[in-house]
């Protein structure tokens, strides 16, 4: 771990704890943004970290950035922190400034691009309410562009993050050649989907750690329950799993970059999601159990995580298509080849 | 809350230096000389099978002993390299029985609480691979509840007097040693006191007869072992009187933290590779990908382990995880190919080579979570981590 890391781990966690209780994720919730907490989180520099120091970054690896992401998913962090993350990760490598609040990513075979204008018709973009720039990700080359006469269908994803269809029109204001892989964006949104599972199961697993303290029945506290023990003991090695996983996908992307000939990261990317969104399931379950009724409630903030934990699951690859994606790769590697798969 | 309890278990990314990398070609060139001899159903039992020729071939190539001191006839390598070697071995099924427990625990522990004599005596024959070592932990009344054993040591005018049972040793008819826990302490109350280990040359001793128990697969690797007023010399004693449990949990550190707590089964995943076709239906595809994920998870979870080790730490609350973690999922490998293979378990000799293994492994997987340690005493262990229990 670098110093950086170290860094983020504590400052990152202390802002989310302290600006995201259970109330604020509520009244957020109910408001849909909050400009204070995307202020807040701005202030501390947190979408532009992996931007060089002269430019006002932090010059941060994937490692560095896991544990940014990871504490958003822990926190249930409601706005866009971790897509502007990943935009500003694209404009590192296209060597371009991003205008504020630039977080709509979009892949450019999903929109019609011409010269300079694009237009595009109820194109799936997180917080697209609220998009005044699009991100158009090619396979070459990068574009920023302004959004005009856009219309919004509403919708969210049962985690309540807006997840809108946008419909519009924009003017290319920036173009940049890039050297990535195709469909980089599905393999750095599984990979943020997994840090954000990473933590979001994380939280599930204390809360349930200290729920389980906290509440007797039969004369003595749950955790003093020898089934329950066993619950929290296979919530600890699933969430250590998930974490362990997206760690090691982090440190691959930071060896081998996101190149079209980058296949140990994709791989990795690969067995990260399908692992976490494989270990949803269990995790969720289990917390759900220990805490009982009272875990089911509004009132009580478990399900601000585990809802998240159900949505990412299925966002940017479910763990079939990811293990049908590993499956091919084993298949092709044959009886002999499979381990060293495993090794590189 | 700030700070996850997970914080105190994350298993921090481990690259392999490339001094440990360099070593992976050279040992998967032998094993594949020396393995092609060896039939399919001996390669699925991997650290199981018992095969002297095998171990003394393996050591001549220095690839045994290989973290013990050069003074005592090791190789001084790092834990780092070590794990290649293991982990190589493991998934080409190699015979690694013979040598299995001698190079895991026992050489670690003689270096470490061992005599001169003793170390300048076995260590050597350790790494040559021509030393077999029995673990004498479980006794016919304590199995998980190891601390409760009754086999008893007593001191005399030059040595010691062993009476009891042990259960459960793997090698023991065939072993050149048992490292055994014994009561040394008549009073039961002082329970993890009163226990301290011995080194048994069991070749010399008189009056220990082991017998065979034979499994339901139709293997006889473990054995009911009884002492009848078996005299030791007074140099048997390994470490201090009473300091046996302590030296045993060391032991057990290294008996759980290994990559055969997840690859007992590789052998089969690669065999049922081979036996699926790359057009097969895309559910299959997807089931055995997540196979594969998994793998690519307790790998990374294992070695770093295995740096946590090199760095000496004792990791163990990680290595408690991985194992029931890892258990899992080699155990839920025959099942699992069942489902996605249509071809039928068999015996030995009959059907493919896929088959056979599957026949094997089916059978002897219920071992693999009774073995150094279940899962309710590994998530025993978990909980009292995370600080519940």
């Amino acid at each position: 771990m670098s110093e950086l890391t170290d860094i983020l781990q504590d400052s990152v966690n202390k802002v989310l704890h302290e600006k995201l209780t259970w109330d604020s994720l509520k009244s957020i919730e109910e408001n849909a943004w909050s400009e204070d907490l995307w202020s807040e989180l701005n202030d501390l520099g947190l979408p532009t970290l992996f931007l060089a120091e002269e430019q006002g970054g932090m010059n941060a690896s994937w490692q560095d950035a896991y544990v940014v992401l990871r504490a958003c998913g822990r926190f249930a962090v409601p706005i866009p922190i971790p897509e502007a993350i990943i935009a500003n990760w694209y404009a590192r490598e296209a060597n371009i400034q991003l205008p504020d609040k630039c977080w709509a990513l979009v892949d450019e075979k999903s929109i019609d691009v011409s010269l300079k204008d694009v237009s595009f018709s109820d194109v799936d973009v997180p917080w697209g309410r609220l998009a005044n720039y699009l991100l158009i990700i090619g396979d070459n080359n990068l574009r920023v562009a302004e959004v005009k006469n856009k219309s919004v269908k509403k919708q969210e994803n049962i985690g309540r993050d807006p997840r809108d269809l946008i419909t519009g029109e924009g003017k290319i204001l920036e173009e940049a050649s890039i050297d990535l892989c195709s469909s980089s964006l599905l393999y750095l949104g599984a990979l943020q989907r997994s840090a954000q599972i990473a933590g979001a199961a994380s939280m599930a697993f204390d809360l349930a750690v200290k729920y389980s303290g906290e509440r007797e029945q039969f004369g003595r506290s749950l955790s003093k329950f020898q089934a329950i023990q066993h619950y929290l003991s296979d919530l600890a090695g699933l969430v250590a799993s998930v974490d362990a996983i997206s760690l090691a996908a982090c440190n691959t992307l930071d060896s081998q970059g996101l190149k079209k000939n980058s296949h140990n990261a994709f791989k990795a990317i690969a067995a990260a999601k399908c692992q976490s969104s494989d270990s949803v399931e269990k995790i969720s379950r289990l917390a759900h159990q220990v805490h009982g009724a009272i875990g089911f409630t509004y009132e009580y903030g478990l399900h601000y995580v585990t809802r998240r934990l159900w949505a990412w699951r299925s966002e940017f690859g479910s763990s079939n298509y990811w293990g049908e994606f590993l499956g091919d790769l084993a298949l092709d590697a044959g009886e002999n080849g499979v381990w060293p798969l495993i090794t590189k | 809350m700030i700070t996850s309890i997970t914080d105190q278990i994350r298993f921090q990314t481990a690259d392999l230096p490339a001094k440990a990398e360099s070593i992976r070609t050279e040992v998967r060139d032998f094993l594949e000389l020396e393995l092609s001899r060896i039939s399919p159903v001996k390669r699925s039992h991997s650290w199981e099978a018992y095969d002297p020729d095998f171990s003394a071939k393996l050591g001549e190539k220095g690839f045994i002993g290989m973290t013990l001191p050069t003074k005592y006839g090791g190789h001084g390598k790092t834990f780092l390299e070590r794990y290649v070697v293991v982990e190589e071995c493991l998934v080409a099924g190699a015979p690694t029985a013979f040598h299995w427990v001698a190079d895991r625990q026992s050489g670690q522990l003689l270096v470490k609480y061992g005599t001169e004599e003793q170390k300048k005596e076995i260590i050597p024959k350790i790494t040559a691979g021509k030393a077999c070592f029995a673990i004498g932990m479980s006794e016919p009344n304590s199995g998980s509840d190891l601390a409760s054993l009754r086999c008893k040591a007593e001191k005399t005018s030059n040595g010691w007097l062993i009476n009891g049972t042990k259960i459960w040793t793997s090698n023991a008819h065939r072993a050149d040693y048992m490292i055994a826990l014994f009561r040394t302490d008549p009073d039961l109350n002082k329970k993890h006191g009163g226990l301290s280990q011995f080194l048994i040359d069991l070749k010399a001793a008189n009056g220990i007869t082991p017998r065979p128990i034979k499994n339901l697969a139709g293997g006889e690797n473990f054995n009911e072992v009884s002492f009848v007023d078996v005299e030791i010399p007074e140099e048997s004693l390994i470490g201090p009187e009473g300091n046996g449990w302590k030296q045993c949990t060391e032991e057990l550190a290294l008996e759980r933290s290994g990559p055969e707590r997840y690859l007992s089964c590789f052998y089969l995943l690669r065999k049922l590779i081979a036996n699926l076709k790359k057009d097969c239906d895309p559910s299959v595809k997807a089931r055995l990908g997540k196979q594969i994920a998994s793998a690519i998870t307790l790998r990374n979870m294992s070695l770093s382990i295995a740096a946590q080790l090199e760095d000496g730490q004792s990791p163990t609350l990680p290595a408690s995880i991985v194992k029931d973690l890892g258990c899992q999922f080699e155990q839920e490998l025959p099942g699992l190919a069942q489902e996605l293979c249509e071809l039928e378990p068999t015996m030995e000799g009959i059907g493919n080579e896929y088959q056979q293994v599957l026949g094997n492994l089916i059978q002897v997987a219920p071992s693999f979570s009774l073995r150094g340690g279940t899962p309710e005493i590994m998530r025993g262990i978990i909980a009292k981590g995370i600080g519940i229990r």
